[in-house]
C-alpha cells in the first residue's frame, strides 16, 4: 500500500513537472502553489536522515500553499503539509496560516502562525527545489532548537531601499514557539525523538540585499523562555547567527553560523555549501558542516561525547529537469552521533559505545509548482 | 531496494518532463498607462518594480508590473537586460519569495494584446511588448541605464 502511495506521488511529479507553475485564480486574487519531496538512502553504520543499512526508510511529504488577496493591502497565507519522517506515519500539519496587512513597503504587520525568519532556509524548510541536497544541514535545521519552522504570534516585516541598489529587509516578531530539545525524563510532549517545549519568544532578523542580484547577508536571533517552569525561575534560551547567500546564474553559495546558549547547554553550528551548474541540467554540490554541543548542567562521560558532536562532508550530483523538478544523489561522510544515531535497540552496551563514523548514500527527488 | 528502483524509474521518466528553455534576445518597449506621469525610468527602478522590491510609483500609486509568459523571447530578453538575471534565475527568485510567504510574481499574460489590455485597464500597470507592436492609447517610456 505504501509503495502504491509513492508511485502515485511520482506520477504526480511527472504530470505536474512539464508545465510547472503556480495557479493564479480569481483575476490574480488567489494563488495555489505546492511542492513535494521523496528521499531515501543507504547507510553504512547508524541511521541518518532517511537512510539505514537496509534502504528501508523514506522521508516524504507534500505541501500545498494558498495565498489570497481579499483586499488591496491584505494578504492571507496558508500552507498545509502531509509529512512522513522516517519511521513515522504520514501526518497532516499546518505549517503556517497568517494574515499580513501592508501599511507600506517598509511596514507590514503579520498575525497568526508565521514561518520563523531565522536562518537562510528557515522559511523554505522543505522546498527541495531551492537547495542542492536532499536534506538541509542538520546542525542548523535538524532536530535542534535552531531548526524551528514556525511560531504563533505577531510579526513586523518590511523592506527599505537604500542608495546604490542596496536593500534592507527586516523582521521583528514575538509570540510562542515549540522548541525541539533532546529527550529528557520529565518531557511532557515528545515528537520524532525530541522533546517539544512550548516557549515564549522574541526575535528578529536583518537581511541586507546587495546590488549584485542574488547576494544577501543576514543576521538574526531570538530569545525564548519556558513559562511552565517553577514560579520565579525561567529557562532562558538564546540563538544568534549570521549568514550569507549568493544565488547566481550558475553558482550557489551559502554559509551560516549559529550560536545557542542556555543554562543547561550551549551549542555552535555552521556550514558552508556550494553548488555549480555545469549545464542547465547538471549540478555539482558540496557541503561541509560542523556542530558541537556542550552540556553545562551535567558531566558527560567521554565515551558519550560523540552524541554531542557532528561533523559532515557531503558531495552530490543533481539533475534538474527544469527549475521545478530535480533528482539528487549525494554521499555523506559523518563523524559523531549527534544526528547519526545507532539503530534503536535494547542492547545498552551498543548504545553506550556507538560507532561514530557514518556514511550515507542519499537519493531523492523534489518538485514544486 | 524496491524504493531505489522506483526512484530511478521516476528519474528516467522525468527525462521527458521538459527541459529548461534558453533565452533568445529580442527588442522590447516598456509601456505604462497614459495617466502615469512617468516618461522615463532607470533600469534599476524598473527592476525594483518587477522584483517587487518597491511596490509604488513615486506618485504613490500602487505599481502593477505584468509579464509576458515564459514562452515569449521578449520575456527572456527583458529578464537578461532589465532584471540582469536569466529567466530560470528569475523563476528561482520567485520560488523563494512564494514559499517563504513573502510575495508572488507579477501576473504572466499569454500575448502582447493581453499585456496591452492589462496596462490600459490599470493606471499603475507597467508592462513590455515587442518593439514592433503598436501601442495605441498607451505611453511608451524611455528606459535609462
Amino acid at each position: 500500500m505504501f509503495h502504491l502511495r509513492r508511485l502515485l506521488l511520482c506520477l504526480g511529479v511527472l504530470l505536474v513537472s512539464g508545465t510547472a507553475s503556480g495557479m493564479s485564480l480569481a483575476d490574480g486574487k488567489f494563488f495555489i502553489h505546492g511542492y513535494s519531496h521523496l528521499s531515501t538512502g543507504k547507510t553504512w553504520e547508524n541511521v541518518y536522515l532517511a537512510g539505514n543499512e537496509d534502504v528501508g526508510l523514506q522521508d516524504l511529504g507534500t505541501t500545498l500553499l494558498v495565498r489570497a488577496l481579499p483586499a488591496e493591502r491584505l494578504v492571507i497565507n496558508t500552507q498545509f503539509s502531509f509529512e512522513k519522517a522516517p519511521g513515522q506515519s504520514l501526518e497532516p500539519e499546518v505549517d503556517y496560516a497568517f494574515a499580513e496587512y501592508s501599511f507600506s513597503d517598509a511596514f507590514r504587520l503579520r498575525a497568526g502562525r508565521n514561518q520563523l525568519p531565522l536562518a537562510l532556509y528557515s522559511e523554505i524548510y522543505d522546498v527541495g527545489t531551492l537547495r542542492p541536497f536532499n536534506a538541509l544541514p542538520q546542525g542548523t535545521y535538524g532536530p535542534t532548537t535552531i531548526g524551528v519552522e514556525n511560531y504563533d504570534g505577531l510579526g513586523l516585516t518590511g523592506r527599505i531601499n537604500l542608495p546604490g541598489e542596496w536593500m534592507v529587509e527586516y523582521d521583528a516578531y514575538g509570540g510562542f514557539l515549540d522548541l525541539k530539545q533532546p529527550l529528557v525524563q520529565d518531557c511532557d510532549e515528545a515528537e520524532g525523538g525530541v522533546c517539544i517545549i512550548e516557549s515564549q519568544l522574541l526575535g528578529g532578523r536583518l537581511a541586507l540585499w546587495a546590488p549584485l542580484e542574488g547576494l544577501r547577508f543576514t543576521a538574526s536571533g531570538f530569545v525564548s523562555r519556558d513559562p511552565a517552569k517553577a514560579e520565579g525561575s525561567h529557562d532562558v534560551l538564546g540563538v544568534v547567527g549570521a549568514g550569507a547567500e549568493y544565488l547566481g546564474e550558475s553558482l550557489w553559495l551559502r554559509a551560516e553560523f549559529f550560536n545557542l546558549f542556555s543554562e543547561q547547554s550551549k551549542a555552535r553550528t555552521g556550514y558552508v555549501e556550494a553548488a555549480y551548474f555545469l549545464t542547465p541540467h547538471w549540478q555539482l554540490a558540496g557541503r561541509v558542516e560542523g556542530s558541537r554541543t556542550w552540556a553545562s548542567a551535567t558531566a558527560v562521560p567521554p565515551e558519550l561525547l560523540t552524541y554531542l558532536r557532528h561533523r559532515e562532508a557531503a558531495v552530490g550530483v543533481n539533475y534538474w529537469f527544469n527549475p521545478h523538478l530535480v533528482f539528487k544523489v549525494s554521499f555523506h561522510n559523518v563523524i559523531g552521533n549527534r544526528f547519526a544515531m545507532p539503530e534503536a535497540t535494547d542492547d545498552l552496551a551498543a548504545l553506550l559505545h556507538p560507532e561514530p563514523h557514518t556514511r550515507l548514500l542519499s537519493l531523492g527527488t523534489q518538485f514544486s509548482f | 531496494m524496491r524504493t531505489l528502483v522506483l526512484l530511478l524509474l521516476c528519474g528516467f521518466a522525468g527525462l521527458f518532463a521538459g527541459p529548461a528553455r534558453g533565452a533568445p534576445s529580442g527588442a522590447y518597449k516598456v509601456v505604462v498607462h497614459p495617466d502615469n506621469p512617468v516618461n522615463e525610468l532607470s533600469r534599476a527602478r524598473l527592476s525594483q518594480l518587477f522584483f517587487k522590491k518597491s511596490t509604488q510609483w513615486d506618485s504613490g500609486v500602487t505599481a502593477m508590473p505584468v509579464d509576458l509568459n515564459d514562452s515569449s523571447p521578449v520575456r527572456a530578453a527583458f529578464c537578461d537586460e532589465v532584471l540582469k538575471r536569466s529567466l530560470p534565475a528569475v523563476r528561482a527568485f520567485w520560488q523563494q519569495r512564494i514559499f517563504s510567504g513573502r510575495d508572488v510574481p507579477p501576473p504572466e499574460l499569454p500575448s502582447d494584446a493581453d499585456v496591452l489590455a492589462y496596462v490600459r485597464a490599470n493606471p499603475g500597470a507597467v508592462g513590455y511588448v515587442p518593439a514592433s507592436t503598436p501601442t495605441p492609447g498607451l505611453k511608451v517610456i524611455t528606459l535609462l541605464d
